[in-house]
């Protein structure tokens, strides 16, 4: 029965184009091995098993959703299992760190591993994902109600007293394999200490979104990416950022800077999504819009 | 006889109120001593029925007793009156005492036995006697069976005991009959045994005292090894675990170490406490080093995976507890924390945090909150709303100016105002002081969107939340 499935998927992944996301890639690489090796016909149940096993591992990127940023990204998302920095340039200062693109990427996380057939196998068992995500540090928590109610219950709020018990608590849930993404407000760090955090995201598979002072974008770092972020004044009614993707590794730049706001449907509540707006450069808009509004 | 006319009869009583609960606590304290003259100690099955229904008040007082089973035991103590004279020393004379073959008999000829000294009676055939000229209540039947037997004349157990007993259960119902079989030793009776509630602790002091780094720790960790032992032998797990070490100096180093879940997984303890031992500082020489285990829970035996071929990334509920664990020793219980959505309009109290993940269920947005989107609450909110003085329009425009930390902002754009009310169908409708708030989203000149209210009874205006 189990065989039988395996083929029909084995029939539409053989039409995929190489554009396709990583983890597709490698499911029909692991049946094309298998059927060389012969042993999928035979109704091997190991084979079997262990594809079921390659099937069931995390996927590969963390997604925004939103082809704009994807595309631009090697990985088609956010590289799992290693660590992305997020800096909210904000004027005045004294503001927490970005915590909207956070939730939303783990919101990513948490559907993903919905869609995945691993899923399906564990919610027959428990019903709860088996994974936690960790927001580490009081002012990177968002409010509960920002957080749609499957992802919720998987969230794991941990507040270190001290800036040393936030790099332990960092590094600690980074290791554990329990843990699918870490949300942490990050103290100073230099680079020996962010390429620990990237070896132990590498080891576990973990994802870290670390969020850090505006002052530090230009220290070296060993994380995946580098995201700045800052507000946009428009006439717009509801909040808008200029998304720019400072550094990624192992990819092209051709534009990287992106106009994101947030919005959500009276239809479905509890869906939030990120939408990229064109690049707005009508300056004499907003000019007349504020000589109209405060003239 | 009323509170007030027994203060006047005898002026400056001691008085308390009657509590059945703390006595029936004291009774069971009282059973457990009561250990050391036999290994079955038992309390009244009425008691314990009592006290799991909550209807202890109702319980006779004639129920408040102890049983002891000493069978065998009498030899220990010379012969049997001086088994009794031993007992009636331990309770300094205080106790009603009788000795009976039947539990059934001891338990009525101690609560109506006329004279005070132990009543001991050695054979089945005594019970017959002794118990005919007491009162039916004395085989421990309920009231209204007891009155029924009045009704037709029947106040005595010899009474009771002449009448042919199929025609007392077909009249007064079978339990009378139970217990008139069971006082005369026909019928078995089970004894509602107490147990002494088991210490976890272990310590060990040394002589000459400890003073390298190296056997500290590993005398620690024996310790440690030695307790969950214990709770492993008896299927117990514990959630708290306190080390004491003390010096020669008398003064004493405490580590507690709160877990998240409970455990008797030496591997797993040992994983936890290792980096915090590493970290603790010893100095001077050790004369004792003390362990106990607190929060003591059964542990439960779990299967953990149907298949172990299949889905191997499934995760145990056990490395789950583990991690909890991990967090929970190292940064404290109540900082590791889960969040819950509540019912209520008010921003502040629309969540709340708690640190057991198990107790949670939660309702979503889309029940509690009806007419909002996700996204029209901001992704931020500060610990306390902060105070801010505004420029703004009466009687409902929003703020144009703020000054918020000593920055001053202009706002470009707002919307608003949302009203907030208190909820006054919630119970602490007093403590509410009419907090009602004018909610605005404004937009500062950055670009930035603050949620700020103005109080409607103070007109001071605060900054609560931000779209970060």
């Amino acid at each position: 029965m189990k065989t039988l499935e395996l083929y029909s998927d084995y029939n539409e992944l053989s039409n995929l184009s190489p554009e396709q996301p990583c983890r597709t890639r490698t499911l029909s690489k692991g049946i094309n091995d298998l059927i060389t090796e012969g042993i999928v016909w035979n109704g091997n149940y190991r084979a079997v098993d262990n594809l079921w096993e390659s099937c069931s591992k995390p996927v590969e990127s963390l997604q925004f959703n939103v082809p704009e940023i994807d595309n631009a990204l090697p990985q088609g998302g956010l590289q799992c299992g290693a660590i992305h920095e997020f800096y909210y340039q904000d004027p005045t200062g004294n503001v927490p760190s970005t915590i909207a693109l956070p939730t939303l990427l783990a919101r990513s996380a948490i559907d993903a591993y919905y869609a995945s057939p691993a899923s399906a196998w564990d919610r027959t068992n428990s019903g709860a994902p088996p994974f936690f995500i960790a927001w580490i540090g009081r002012r990177s928590w968002p409010t509960p109600f920002a957080i749609p109610q499957h992802l919720l219950s998987s969230c794991l709020f941990i507040d270190p007293p001290d800036e040393k018990l936030t790099l332990w608590a960092i590094e600690t849930a980074l290791r554990s394999p329990l843990i699918k993404l870490v949300i942490a407000e990050c103290p100073r760090i230099p680079l020996i200490t962010t390429r620990r955090f990237s070896l132990c995201a590498k080891a576990s598979g973990t994802t870290a979104l670390l969020l850090r002072a505006p002052q530090d974008l230009h220290m070296p770092s060993s994380s995946a990416t580098k995201w700045s972020l800052a507000p946009l004044t428009s006439s717009h009614l509801f909040p808008l950022w200029s998304l720019t993707l400072e550094r990624s590794k192992g990819g092209a730049l051709p534009n990287s800077s992106w106009t994101i706001t947030l919005e959500s449907s009276y239809e479905e509540r509890e869906t939030v999504s990120l939408r990229v707006l064109p690049r707005m450069v009508d300056t004499d808009y907003e000019e007349k819009f504020k000589a109209q509004r405060f003239g | 006889m009323a509170l007030p006319l027994a203060l006047a009869f005898s002026p400056g009583a001691y008085v308390e109120n009657f509590d059945p609960i703390r006595d029936c606590r004291a009774l069971y304290k009282l059973a457990v001593k009561c250990l050391r003259f036999s290994p079955f100690v038992g309390l009244d099955n009425e008691l314990f029925v009592g006290r799991s229904q909550g209807t202890l008040e109702e319980t006779r007082p004639l129920h408040y007793g102890i049983t002891i089973d000493l069978t065998g035991t009498d030899r220990l103590h010379g012969d049997i009156d001086a088994f009794a004279a031993h007992i009636q020393d331990f309770f300094k004379g205080t106790a009603a005492i009788a000795i009976a073959p039947t539990i059934g008999a001891a338990w009525a000829l101690s609560r109506f036995s006329v004279s005070g000294a132990p009543r001991t009676l050695l054979t089945r055939i005594d019970v017959e006697s002794a118990l005919s000229p007491l009162p039916v209540t004395a085989l421990r039947i309920p009231e209204n069976a007891s009155a029924l037997l009045k009704d037709v004349g029947i106040t005595r157990i010899g009474d009771l005991a002449r009448l042919p007993r199929y025609t007392i259960a077909q009249r007064f119902g079978k339990f009378v009959t139970y217990r008139l079989e069971q006082a005369f030793g026909d019928l078995e009776e089970r004894l509602h045994t107490v147990e002494e509630t088991k210490r976890y602790n272990t310590s060990r002091i040394f002589e000459p005292p400890l003073t390298s780094r190296k056997s500290i720790v590993i005398a620690i960790n024996a310790l440690f090894k030695a307790v969950l032992q214990q709770l492993k032998s008896n299927k117990r797990c514990a959630k708290y675990f306190h080390l004491a070490l003390y010096d020669t100096q008398k003064s004493v180093i405490c580590r507690e170490f709160p877990l998240a879940s409970a455990t008797d997984d030496v591997t797993h303890l040992s994983t936890i406490i290792e980096p915090i031992i590493d970290g603790m500082h010893f100095s001077g020489e050790l004369r004792e080093i003390a362990i106990t285990a607190r929060q003591i829970e059964a542990s439960r035996s779990e299967q953990t995976r149907l298949s172990p071929s299949l889905h191997k990334d499934a995760p145990d509920s056990r490395e789950k507890k583990e991690l909890l664990n991990t967090f929970s020793v190292r940064i404290g219980k109540e900082r590791l924390l889960f969040a819950k959505l509540n019912q209520s309009y008010i921003p502040e109290r629309s969540f709340s945090y708690h640190n057991a993940p198990d107790t949670i269920t939660s309702h979503s947005v889309h029940e509690l909150i009806p007419h909002y989107t996700l996204h029209e609450r901001p992704s931020y909110l500060l610990p306390t709303p902060e105070k801010i003085h505004t420029i703004s329009m009466l009687p409902d425009k929003p703020p144009s100016f703020i000054q918020w930390r000593g920055k001053k902002l202009k706002v470009v754009t707002g919307i608003g105002p949302e009203r907030i009310a208190p909820e006054w169908w919630g119970s602490s409708l007093a403590q509410e002081e009419g907090v009602t708030r004018d909610y605005f989203k404004v937009q500062d000149e950055c670009g930035r969107w603050l949620w700020v209210y103005r109080d409607q009874t103070t007109q001071l205006w605060f900054l609560h939340g931000m779209w970060v």
